[in-house]
């Protein structure tokens, strides 16, 4: 209690971040009670238990939305992921510092510019009329694509502009793993008369894979995201029976349509099995690694 | 020690393959450059692969820029960042110097309490009723205020708080210095470095912020610069792009590639970020010692 007392000031530090966080995190988190509640503009809202959840699980579209959140975040995984392992290794090997500091600092930029900006950028290079890549199609004698409204490439899309945008940056923990190997490693290996190539394959990688494998259980931790942002600015209405995900799903029938209680039910749905999988995946990733999520 | 490699098969593989990447990043956006700087009249002679204009006119600068609606929100959202970031770096860093003395009583149960907002994220619709109920609804408050700690960069706070010398903060105390003036004369000027990192991503997150400030702020004269982008450039609205005092200005104003006016409207947004980026670069080497950064 002395102590208490003493560093009563340091809890006033505090009380600021505690106070925002009790606004714009717990206040939210019980507003949704809402999802067993049946709203009303006028009067007490009505509890109606699970109603809106069976309305959720009854409905085929949900399990669309729930299946194109799955396999987006699927295809990330297996095409996005490994690009900023080959891409550290790639520029460990660079051996002037300039040059890689160069390579590092171009490669950075994407991940610093919103979604709305590189949807811009990627609806432009994809355009049918005299978008760069459909000058190249038509250059090797193939016919234009519409990409942005087929719907057969529209989740291709998301997956090359998600690694546009984060191949580079998501190299920067790769590249600090990397850095901090054990010079005498290589040394020892040189002696042996190892080339380049098998330095990398068998002194690197293997070093790395305790952070490749932490940053891959974090990132299931993520699964049901699957990157609102992203989808919410490439979606248009000829795509959004293949990219339509959980999230841009909540946001349409609450905010656009206005049926809080159905949205808020899929919100929840999604926050508890996020939770389960984010305090999973911390507990292995710590295990594993010793490195958690926070 | 300048010691001469010799250019190997495996070396030229790696710098070209690198290279590619330069490419692939910068391409398309000296290609958005192309468009905008080309020319009303040779622009049919431009190509979507091609990275230098033909000719140089920077007509469509000047009509973005002569618009009332991208003058406004290009100011609302300077007062947005610099407001948000202000508040962001006072709150986070004082929370987290607290938070980063373990001898503070209840100290893990108000971790938790923190952490757990990581853990659990109630959606869109709830926060959207909440803001409403306070009457935040279409105030700039509602979009600086939401994110006024990142529990993230709080944490990293925290464990850079954490290194700072014990000795220092021993001498302070025997010089009977209390909270506020150990952290106004020991914390602040230690690390300077740390916040910049932590402020230049709270001014990068500021700037891009749009989804929240669509849906919060109905008032279209609030909107920051990436709402108007959207509108402009992704629901691809002409008759917004130029409005209605500039079409007296500019009676050729219709004749103007739409292409030309997105891809004016997308360097005018971007360019703030590009003027930062050599400064998140500066800071973000030092920073990357303080631990690993997730997002």
């Amino acid at each position: 209690m002395k102590l208490v007392k003493k560093h009563f000031i340091l809890y006033l530090f505090i009380l600021p971040t505690l106070i925002f966080l009790f606004i714009f995190h717990y206040l939210p988190i019980y507003e949704s009670k809402l999802a067993f509640q049946k709203y009303k503009i006028i009067g007490e809202n009505e509890w109606v238990g699970l109603k809106y959840f069976k309305i959720l699980f009854s409905y085929s579209g949900f399990y669309n939305v729930l299946w194109n959140t799955i396999i987006i975040s699927m295809m990330k995984i297996v095409f996005t992921f490994p690009i900023p392992i080959i891409l550290a290794l790639t520029l460990n090997e660079v051996r002037k510092s300039s040059h890689r500091k160069f390579f590092q600092s171009i490669l950075y930029i994407p991940h610093f510019l919103s979604w709305v900006i590189i949807s811009g950028i990627f609806i432009s290079m994809l355009s049918i009329n005299n978008g760069a890549v459909n000058n190249v199609l038509q250059m090797m004698d193939f016919d234009p694509i519409n990409f942005l409204t087929n719907s057969n490439y529209v989740r291709w899309i998301l997956v090359i502009s998600e690694i546009w945008r984060s191949a580079g940056w998501d190299s920067v923990l790769y590249i600090a793993a990397i850095f901090s190997i054990n010079q005498e490693l290589y040394d020892s290996a040189k002696i042996d008369g190892a080339t380049r190539w098998q330095q990398t394959i068998f002194i690197t990688l293997p070093m790395i894979v305790p952070m490749i494998i932490t940053v891959f259980i974090l990132n299931l931790g993520f699964f049901l995201s699957a990157g609102f942002d992203q989808v919410f600015n490439l979606m248009n209405a000829a795509t959004l029976s293949k990219i339509d995900i959980i999230d841009t799903y909540v946001y349409r029938i609450g905010l656009l349509k206005g049926d809080f209680s159905l949205s808020i039910a899929a919100g929840l749905f999604k926050g508890l099995i996020g939770f389960i999988l984010i305090m999973s995946t911390h507990f292995i990733a710590k295990k594993i690694s010793g490195r958690g999520l926070w | 020690m300048v010691k001469k490699y010799n250019i190997s098969a495996s070396d030229l593989i790696i710098y070209s393959s690198l290279l590619l990447g330069v490419f692939l990043v910068i391409w398309p956006l000296l290609n958005l450059l192309a468009w905008a700087l080309t020319p009303t009249n040779k622009v049919h002679l431009l190509d979507g692969l091609d990275i230098f204009p033909k000719g140089f006119d920077i007509d469509v600068f000047k009509l973005m820029l002569s618009n009332p609606r991208v003058l406004i929100s290009f100011t609302n959202s300077i007062y947005i960042t610099s407001i948000g970031l202000c508040l962001n770096i006072f709150f986070t860093s004082i929370a987290a110097y607290a938070l980063s003395k373990n001898y503070l009583p209840g100290r893990n149960i108000i971790l938790t309490i923190i952490i757990f907002t990581m853990v659990f994220e109630p959606s869109i619709v709830t926060e959207f009723l909440v803001v409403k109920k306070i009457g935040l609804f279409d105030s700039y408050w509602s979009i600086i205020l939401y994110k006024m700690v990142n529990v993230y960069y709080l944490i990293l706070m925290i464990r850079f708080f954490k290194e700072l010398p014990d000795a220092y903060f021993e001498a302070a105390e025997i010089d009977g210095a209390n909270h506020f003036q150990t952290f106004y004369y020991i914390v602040l000027p230690l690390s300077v470095p740390a916040m910049m990192v932590i402020g230049l991503f709270y001014t990068v997150a500021h700037w891009n912020e749009y989804f929240h400030a669509m849906i919060y702020l109905n008032d279209t004269s609030k909107w920051p610069l990436q709402v108007l982008l959207r509108e402009f450039a992704i629901v691809g609205d002409r008759g917004s792009m130029v409005s209605y005092q500039n079409i007296l200005e500019w009676g050729d104003a219709t004749q103007i590639d739409i292409r030309r006016m997105r891809a004016t409207i997308i360097f005018i947004t971007l360019f703030p970020i590009l003027l930062l980026f050599p400064l998140i670069l500066k800071y973000f080497t030092k920073g990357i010692n303080l631990g690993g950064i997730k997002e």
